[in-house]
C-alpha cells in the first residue's frame, strides 16, 4: 500500500481522536492519563467543529465559552458527527499550552506555549522549542494512547459502550 | 512569522531519510549554495536561505543556525509584481510614440513583443519587491521539520527548495506519519490501517 493510500485509510482517526479526548475530559474532570505515571488536564475552549462525513457541507462550527457544553455540540454528536476541531488547553503541572488542532491533518495552529523563564536571547529561543516540542510530545502520548486502545479488541469494546452511554445518556 | 517571537503556526513535516554522515558541514555548504540572492534588473521573484535572525544575511556559519539538536533558518522570497493596469497603460503609451516615430499605422507582433518587454524591464527596475519570510525548524533528533505558515503555495515553495537543498523528502504530517513519530511499532501501524471507523450512536 504506497503512502497516500496509508494517509487516507487512517485519516479518520483525527476525528475520532479528538472526540474521545472530549469524552476522556468530559468523565474524567478533565484529567487523562498518558503512557506510564504521568496525567495531564486536558480542556476544550471557545472554538468547537463538529463535521459529519461530508465535511465541506455538514458541519457545526461552535463559538462560545463552553461549547462541549452547548445543545448544538449535543445534537452533533447525535447526528453521528465528530470533532474535526478544537481550540484545546493542555495543562501539565504549574504549565499551560493552549492550540487549535483540526482532526484531518493533526496540524496545530496559534499555539501559545507557557511563559519561557531563560534571559539569555540564544538560551530562550531553544526554551521556546523545547516547549513546542514539548506539546508535540503531549499529543504524540495522548495519539499513541488513542491508537493502542483501537487495537485493543477487548479494550475498544468495553471504551466504545461506555463512549455510546456517553453520548446518549447526557444528550438524549 | 518567527520562530523567535510571535504567533505560533506551522505546517509540521516528516523527513524522509537519515542524516548523512559530516551533516553539519555538508548542510553549512548546502544552505549557502541554495542562500537568497538580491532581484537582479529585470528579475520579478528571488527565493532562498537566510539566517532567521536576520533577512539580510544569507552567509551560513554554523552557530548561526545550529541550536542544540535544531536547526534553524529562513525561507525568504522576493517578489516584484507590476498591477495589470500599469503595465497595460504604460505599453500603449510606448506603443503610441513608437508608431508616431515610425509614421506608421500599425507595429509588428514582434515589434510589440519587444515593447512589452522593454516596459517590463523598466517598470520592474522601478519598483520595490515584495519581502517574505518564513521560518524553518528542523529538529535533528525526531526529524520533525516546522515551516511557519500554513499558506499551501508557499508550501510547496518550501518544499521544492529543502529537498534540492538537503537532497532529503519532506512528508506532510498527518494521522498515519504520527503513528511513527508516536513510536508505534510498525506491525501495530500495519493493523491501525485496517481498523474502520467507529460508531458512536448505535450498538449500545
Amino acid at each position: 500500500m504506497d503512502l497516500v493510500d496509508r494517509i487516507n485509510n487512517t485519516r479518520f482517526l483525527g476525528k475520532e481522536f479528538l472526540t474521545w479526548l472530549w469524552f476522556k475530559s468530559d468523565t474524567n474532570e478533565g484529567l487523562i492519563k498518558l503512557n506510564g505515571d504521568e496525567t495531564v488536564e486536558l480542556w476544550f475552549d471557545d472554538k468547537l467543529v463538529l463535521a459529519g462525513v461530508d465535511a465541506a457541507r455538514d458541519q457545526n462550527i461552535i463559538k462560545t465559552e463552553a461549547p462541549t457544553e452547548s445543545a448544538e455540540a449535543q445534537t452533533a454528536l447525535l447526528q453521528r458527527k465528530k470533532v474535526s476541531q478544537a481550540k484545546l488547553r493542555i495543562v501539565a503541572g504549574q504549565r499551560a499550552w493552549s492550540f487549535t488542532i483540526a482532526g484531518d491533518t493533526l496540524a496545530l495552529s496559534g499555539v501559545r506555549i507557557p511563559a519561557i523563564l531563560t534571559r539569555e536571547e540564544d538560551d530562550q529561543l531553544q526554551e521556546r522549542l523545547y516547549l513546542i516540542e514539548e506539546l508535540n510530545n503531549y499529543l504524540l502520548a495522548l495519539y499513541r494512547g488513542f491508537v493502542e486502545l483501537r487495537l485493543d479488541k477487548e479494550r475498544w469494546a468495553s471504551e466504545l459502550t461506555a463512549m455510546r452511554a456517553w453520548v446518549h445518556e447526557t444528550r438524549d | 512569522m518567527g520562530a523567535f517571537t510571535g504567533s505560533i503556526t506551522y505546517k509540521q513535516y516528516f523527513v524522509d531519510g537519515d542524516l548523512p554522515d559530516g551533516f553539519r558541514d555538508q548542510f553549512e555548504t548546502a544552505l549557502r549554495e541554495n542562500a537568497f540572492r538580491e532581484l537582479d534588473h529585470g528579475e520579478e521573484r528571488s527565493l532562498g536561505w537566510v539566517t532567521s535572525e536576520d533577512l539580510l544575511d544569507a552567509d551560513f556559519a554554523l552557530p548561526k543556525f545550529l541550536f542544540g539538536h535544531f536547526m534553524v533558518m529562513a525561507l525568504r522570497e522576493d517578489c516584484i509584481k507590476i498591477p495589470p493596469t500599469t503595465l497595460k497603460v504604460h505599453i500603449q503609451q510606448e506603443e503610441t510614440l513608437t508608431r508616431q516615430r515610425l509614421k506608421r499605422e500599425r507595429l509588428s507582433k514582434f515589434e510589440r513583443d519587444e515593447i512589452r518587454e522593454a516596459v517590463q524591464k523598466r517598470l520592474l527596475g522601478k519598483m520595490l519587491p515584495t519581502i517574505r519570510a518564513y521560518d524553518v525548524v528542523w529538529n535533528l533528533e525526531t526529524r520533525a521539520v516546522w515551516f511557519w505558515t500554513h499558506n499551501r503555495a508557499l508550501a510547496e515553495t518550501f518544499e521544492d527548495l529543502f529537498e534540492r537543498t538537503f537532497g532529503l523528502r519532506l512528508v506532510p504530517y498527518n494521522t498515519y506519519c504520527a503513528l511513527q513519530f508516536a513510536g508505534l511499532p510498525e506491525r501495530d501501524m500495519e493493523r491501525a490501517l485496517e481498523l474502520e471507523p467507529a460508531d458512536l450512536i448505535t450498538g449500545s
